[in-house]
């Protein structure tokens, strides 16, 4: 379970301050696929980025499990991003100037993964992916698909409990996206891994449990898709 | 991460930026080369002197002089009160032995033979035939073993025996050395008054030069002790101060040096050992290394300088990197370690460089070395593996220390703050 509580988020500072996020409150249960939606510069990344732990709210919490993230000691945090945590950047965030299985394998070395699963685990990330055939090319020289589905491939290799995902389809023709967005249901389906996705595809956010619509920093609706849930294998976040 | 990502990942960073990591590293080696040299040209030093003070001095005798004036480097030529056995020695004035002095320690316990070290010079140096010369005459110490070119060095010099340094055979009119071995060479020396003594002595062996010999009379005939005295007593009868000898060696009957000269101390004199005249030379030489080992340090604190700032400037171009590592759970230390590992290498690179480039010029240039400054086979650079390695270590261990700086800045990096640098 993902609470958020309250969260503003202020970019800068006086005059120029700028308030991202008015008071967010949301409730995600273990094992929801939820779509976040919302118009560009709706503050959706800051709320990512909050919800992952990688950048602090200005005032308001997120409680993972019964704990505030920012209460949790920094290798509590640490632990939490290496081994629990998968996160597609909007912006990719490759690193051009190491290959594909580098690139894939950097999770994999900050959570100490023995080398021998290691390489399994590599390999089959960038299968599910289909860029098997591009594993020891510089990840410089993908195209920008290919660049978008290397990050998923790093944020999926590490088997994370819960996955956020910032327009994870963005560059992807629809073949593609839809391909993609498949392998990150079935790893809900699989694992009962938490997937939340910012998308501007409504298609695909009313595939979801939980639409989640964001406007000006404010969550404006939360729709609840009320289907016959079939019981998931959850897996509850360890921290 | 694993130490062995970390040491991989920040191996694979140099790499991927080399020709900066190479200059940085030359940086180190030219420290590393100046201590490298520095270090070996000490070590051969020492090797160097403590050869030569085991050839030249009897490690079991002691050298002993009155006044301890004579051992200070400082002493100056001012006036002193007056004592009979007050006399000017190397234009020093300072106590000398009587003929009595001598006596005493002649009787103590342990001592078997006291050589006082006279310094005569001969009127002339001649044979039937030859131009006259004048020279030093000096006495031959059994302990020395000098080289020679012909003839053999007896174990005691007969008092009508010679040896003869070679820059006497042209000048007397030798063939070569063979031919110099029997024929009797005339000393001749002149009292004050104007009367002389003649004496001849075969010659027994023709000596050379050693790379080694450190004797400052180095052109005289070595005669024994006997004949020498028996110059030096008709020379000085008459002369006022004639009787008195500044420095004498003594002989023990088999105690170590130690004892020998604590005994010959406590009798009122200065002794010194061979050891203590190794150590009193060794001393100049690391007052000497020390001095280019600070300039060595000064180029290294200049080199190390230039390791911070290649090290900021890896950090602030690779500041997405590190956003990203952090982003995904990579602790502090980790992102720390992987720079100052970096560090590591590059002092490793650096060292080594210096230390091997040091090796091969010193090797290169010892033949040429040893050739200007006549050392024979003596060599002075001599570089101690050990040595070399604590050196590389060292520098490591610096450069590491020193690229704590740009770590600590990449570890505190804000993982989203560092995301957003383009
Ligand atoms: N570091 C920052 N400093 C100042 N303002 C910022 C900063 N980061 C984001 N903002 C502002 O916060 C608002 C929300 O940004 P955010 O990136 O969360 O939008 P978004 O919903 O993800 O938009 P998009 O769909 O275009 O990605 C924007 O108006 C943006 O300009
Ligand atoms: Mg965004």
């Amino acid at each position: 379970m993902i609470e958020v509580r309250d969260v503003r988020k202020v970019y800068g500072k006086k005059d120029s301050a700028f308030e991202a996020l008015k008071g967010i409150d949301l409730q995600i249960p273990d094992g929801a696929t939820v779509a976040v939606i919302g118009k560009s510069g709706s503050g959706k990344s800051t709320l990512m980025h909050i919800m992952g732990g990688l950048d602090h709210p200005t005032s308001g919490e997120v409680v993972v499990n019964g704990q505030s993230l920012g209460t949790m000691k920094r290798k509590q945090i640490d632990h939490f991003r290496a081994h629990e945590l998968g996160f597609v950047f909007q912006a990719f965030f490759v690193e051009g100037n190491q290959t594909c299985y580098q690139n894939v394998a950097l999770p994999l070395e900050i959570n100490e993964t023995g080398l021998r699963s290691r390489k399994k685990l590599i390999d089959a990330a960038l299968e599910r992916v289909e860029l098997l055939d591009k594993k020891h090319v510089k990840a410089r020289n993908l195209s920008g698909g290919q660049k978008q589905r290397l990050a998923i491939a790093r944020a999926i290799v590490n088997n994370p409990t819960l996955l956020l995902a910032d327009e994870p389809t963005g560059n992807l023709d629809s073949m593609t996206g839809e391909k993609i967005i498949e392998l990150l249901f079935s790893l809900n389906k699989e694992n009962g891994s938490t997937l939340v996705i910012v998308t501007h595809d409504h298609e695909l956010a009313s595939r979801c449990d939980m639409q989640i619509v964001v406007k000006d920093g404010q969550v404006m609706g939360v729709r609840v898709r009320q289907v016959d849930r079939k019981p998931l294998p959850r897996r509850g976040l360890r921290i | 991460m694993k130490l062995l990502d970390t040491v991989r990942r920040s191996g694979r960073n140099l790499k991927s930026a080399k020709t900066r990591t190479l200059l940085t590293a030359c940086a180190i080696a030219v420290g590393g080369f100046t201590l490298t040299l520095t270090l070996a040209a000490a070590t051969g030093a020492r090797h160097f002197t403590n050869r030569l003070v085991q050839a030249n001095f009897d490690p079991q005798a002691v050298f002993a002089a009155k006044d301890k004036a004579f051992f200070s480097n400082n002493a100056t030529p001012k006036p002193r009160e007056y004592s009979e056995d007050l006399n000017a020695a190397n234009g020093l004035l300072v106590k000398q032995f009587t003929p009595d002095d001598i006596k005493k320690v002649e009787h103590l316990p342990h001592v078997r033979q006291v050589i006082p070290n006279y310094t005569v010079t001969a009127q002339y140096i001649t044979r039937e035939g030859a131009k006259k010369y004048t020279g030093a005459v000096n006495v031959f110490d059994s302990a020395s073993k000098p080289e020679t070119k012909a003839g053999e060095v007896p174990a005691e010099l007969p008092a009508d025996a010679m040896l003869l340094p070679d820059d006497y055979l042209g000048l007397l009119g030798f063939k070569d050395a063979q031919d110099a071995i029997g024929k009797p060479v005339t000393i001749q020396v002149r009292q004050p008054t104007g009367k002389t003594l003649s004496k001849e002595y075969a010659v027994a062996a023709v000596t050379t030069k050693s790379s080694l010999s450190i004797d400052f009379n180095q052109t005289g005939p070595y005669i024994s002790l006997v004949a020498l005295k028996e110059l030096n007593d008709f020379i000085s009868t008459g002369v006022v101060n004639g009787n008195l000898v500044p420095t004498i060696t003594i002989r023990g009957d088999g105690v170590d040096a130690e004892t020998l000269k604590q005994e010959v101390t406590n009798a009122g004199f200065e002794a010194r050992t061979a050891k203590d005249l190794q150590s009193f030379i060794n001393q100049i030489i690391t007052v000497l290394q020390s001095v280019i080992i600070v300039f060595g340090l000064i180029t290294l604190v200049a080199s190390f300088f230039g390791v911070v700032n290649t090290q900021y400037i890896s950090v602030l171009e690779r500041t997405r990197e590190i956003g990203l590592m952090k982003a995904l759970g990579t602790s502090r230390g980790t992102v720390s370690g992987l720079f100052m590992i970096e560090a590591t290498w590059i002092g490793l690179l650096g060292a080594g460089l210096g230390a091997i480039v040091a090796v091969a010029v010193g090797m290169l240039l010892n033949p040429w070395i040893s050739q200007k400054l006549n050392f024979g086979a003596e060599r002075l650079l001599v570089f101690e593996p050990l040595q070399i390695a604590s050196l590389v270590i060292f520098l490591m261990a610096v450069t590491t220390i020193v690229g704590l700086l740009p770590a600590r800045k990449a570890a505190k990096l804000d993982p989203i703050e560092a995301l957003r640098t383009e």
